[in-house]
């Protein structure tokens, strides 16, 4: 599984890092519901040992569990950001106006 | 069929919705500077709007003026903090309908803090259960007055048919019922037999409302959503904040209006519209709630648990599945296939129970697959207000294109698409996705291993009933599930060994708000729905009444003060 970022993702990263100073970011996978796999961007996460660094995003490193790393095995998927007022997750930029999405090679 | 009818057969539930893959929007790249921009586009000014072109109540022709929403705390309905406001989108029209105030981290401290005041200090916890079964029949009665009026409000708001939401008003009506009967019927106190050793005591068994009570929940039946949570809480003596999903806040905000036209005291029920990151961590995290409930994904189910672990809150997790649906070889097939269709294909998918995943024999896989297309193609799809639709939009375009992207995934791994697996060509406007049937499927397949939340049916072929239900359980998740047989010994031998919460033999989707509800695996923790869910909402205190009465005869304190 191979991570890729667009720049706009990585600026929205840059604005997150801003509303959080301090905060120990990571991105995690939806585990295949309801939003599918969509990143999510937490502060202060704490990582399950089955999840494991598979790349970085904006300087954040990016963690998939085993469903995850089985499902894109050998393929590269990009992290990008939408504005979208009406995103409803727990995810860090959500409050800013944004959302991750991920998208495939 | 009739509305009462349907009623009867319709069943409900879950989940949040965040898109994996959609079309841009923008190609603006945002700065730090941006993010003044972004709020300002989240604060949209009333009165700044086009008019809005919004579905027809059945046999009515004319536009009807932008609706407007408030958040509801501490018994008043009140604007957001600075005014904010966003729009709600009617998914078959792609256009606002609806203006509502969107909740801030600091509006949720208010309602936060008006629930704590409810309960520290108000009389409802103490209220006797007589009172609480009144109350909640006062709401159950204004909901059932008022069904039609919230059923059009909550068809424009989710895109769901108004068969659908005509049945969801009602079913939520007799389920608030149920409660108001519990309320008077569970035991908060009961006497436990203790080993009268060493001392000679009384005891008992005392049940107490845990709190104050955060509870999320999701856009796929917002009213009905609202019931299982309020409901519960309520029948117990809790107090409340409730946060509807972004994209489905109306009927919810609608049942606030009926709540506050009750006896019910202020500040017990209050209802916050806003993002996860904003409210619904401020209700995983502050000290002043006891108890979380959502409704959702795992990975917001997973936050939530970690973001409430701070407080060591008291945690129900109602989450996804990839539910399994096992038709045997001596099954009615006439039966078997309406029956797989409404399991998957009931509110287009949209359902965390819905049985997505059909195993069927090499035997009767192909005729299985013949009925399964003729019957999909029998399905209407279109104007979610009319009721002769029977398929609707989906939430969001975030939604439908996630849904397109699972659809891709399953042609990209070399699964066959039966029917379906596009955007009806003669509906442009809404977000519309074909009734999709994926055949030549393996079970570790993308498309059969995560749950799409659309109208996706995947078909994986079986040798053996041991095969079936190995595969069956190879699924993180465990929620719902299906067993077809006309041999209801044998289905019931199958249902067991099915690694789920809640197994149907030779129907789907019925659930009983008399019966638990909820998931094994990653599917959820506790239960919601009958004695086991309302328990849910209950601390239980163990009270020790000594017996003994006098100082000699306690030789125990010996242990500190010595013989």
């Amino acid at each position: 599984m191979h991570i890729e970022t667009t720049p706009k993702a990585e600026d929205v990263v840059a604005c997150v890092r801003d509303a959080h100073p301090g905060g120990d970011l990571v991105f995690v996978f939806g585990s295949g519901c309801c939003e599918g796999t969509a990143p999510h961007l937490f502060a202060g996460y704490a990582l399950t040992p089955g999840q494991e660094q598979v790349g970085v995003a904006g300087g954040v490193g990016v963690f998939a569990d085993a469903h995850v790393r089985r499902l894109y095995a050998g393929r590269s998927v990009v992290i990008d950001a939408e504005a979208d007022p009406l995103a409803d997750g727990f995810s860090a930029e959500i409050p800013l106006g944004w959302r991750f999405v991920l998208r495939y090679r | 069929m009739t509305v009462a009818r349907l009623a009867l057969a319709v069943v409900f539930l879950c989940a949040t919705a965040w898109a994996e893959t959609a079309a841009p929007k923008t190609n603006a790249r945002p700065t730090s500077g941006d993010r003044i921009a972004n709020a300002a586009r989240l604060v949209r000014v009333s009165g700044a709007h086009s008019p809005a072109a919004l579905a027809r109540p059945p046999g009515a022709q004319k536009e009807v003026p932008m609706q407007e929403y408030k958040l509801y705390i501490d018994g008043q309905f009140c604007d957001a903090e600075g005014g904010r406001t966003v729009d709600s989108i009617n998914p078959a029209t792609e256009e606002p309908w609806a203006r509502v105030s969107r909740a801030t981290r600091a509006d949720t401290q208010r309602a936060i803090a008006a629930a704590r005041r409810a309960f520290d200090e108000g009389p409802w916890p103490r209220v006797s259960q007589a009172d609480r079964k009144k109350i909640l029949n006062q709401i159950a009665d204004g909901l059932e007055a008022r069904s039609q009026e919230i059923a059009a409000v909550e068809t424009q708001d989710s895109g769901g048919t108004i068969r659908k939401t005509s049945g969801d008003m009602m079913l939520g009506a007799a389920q608030l019922r149920y409660f108001a009967e519990m309320a008077e019927q569970i035991p908060l106190l009961e006497e436990i037999k203790v080993p009268q050793f060493p001392a000679q005591s009384t005891n008992y068994l005392q049940r107490e409302p845990i709190g104050v009570c955060g509870q999320i929940i999701p856009w796929n039946f917002p009213l009905m959503m609202a019931v299982w949570k309020i409901g519960p809480a309520l029948c117990t003596g809790n107090t409340l904040v409730l946060k509807p999903a972004s994209d489905t806040p109306c009927s919810a905000l609608e049942l606030a209006k009926i709540i506050d036209q009750t006896d019910l005291p202020k500040g017990v029920v209050n209802v916050v519209h806003g993002s996860g990151a904003e409210c619904g961590e401020e209700l995983c995290t502050s000290a002043l709630v006891d108890k979380v409930a959502l409704t959702g994904s795992t990975e917001v189910g997973r936050r939530v648990q970690q973001l409430a672990s701070g407080t060591i809150k008291k945690v129900t997790l109602e989450l996804g599945g990839k539910s399994a649906n096992i038709i045997l070889d001596d099954a009615d097939l006439e039966m078997a296939v309406d029956g797989s269709l409404f399991g998957c294909f009931f509110h287009q998918g949209q359902a965390c129970e819905s049985g997505t995943r059909l195993f069927v024999s090499e035997r009767l896989h192909d005729d299985v697959i013949a009925r399964l297309v003729e019957r999909t193609k029998t399905l209407t799809i279109g104007d979610p207000m009319d009721f002769g639709t029977a398929q609707g939009p989906l939430i969001s375009a975030r939604q439908r294109e996630t849904v397109l992207g699972y659809i891709k995934a399953g042609v990209d791994a070399g699964a066959k698409v039966a029917i379906g697996g596009k955007r009806p060509e003669d509906l442009p406007k809404g977000y519309y996705v074909e009734p999709t049937i994926f055949v030549d499927v393996k079970n570790d397949m993308k498309i059969a291993q995560e749950e799409i939340f659309g109208p996706v049916l995947v078909v994986i072929r079986y040798k053996n009933i041991d095969d079936a239900i190995r595969m069956a359980n190879d699924s993180i998740y465990g929620l719902g599930g299906a067993v077809w047989s006309r041999d209801k010994a044998k289905a019931l031998e199958v249902a067991k060994q099915m690694r789920t919460g809640t197994v149907w033999v030779n129907d789907y989707h019925l659930l009983s708000v008399a019966a638990p509800f909820g998931g094994y695996k990653q599917s959820g923790i506790g239960r919601e729905f009958g004695l086991e869910g309302i328990l849910e909402y209950t601390e239980v205190k163990h009270v020790h009444v000594d017996q003994v009465d006098n100082r000699a005869s306690k030789f125990w304190y010996g242990a500190l003060f010595g013989a």
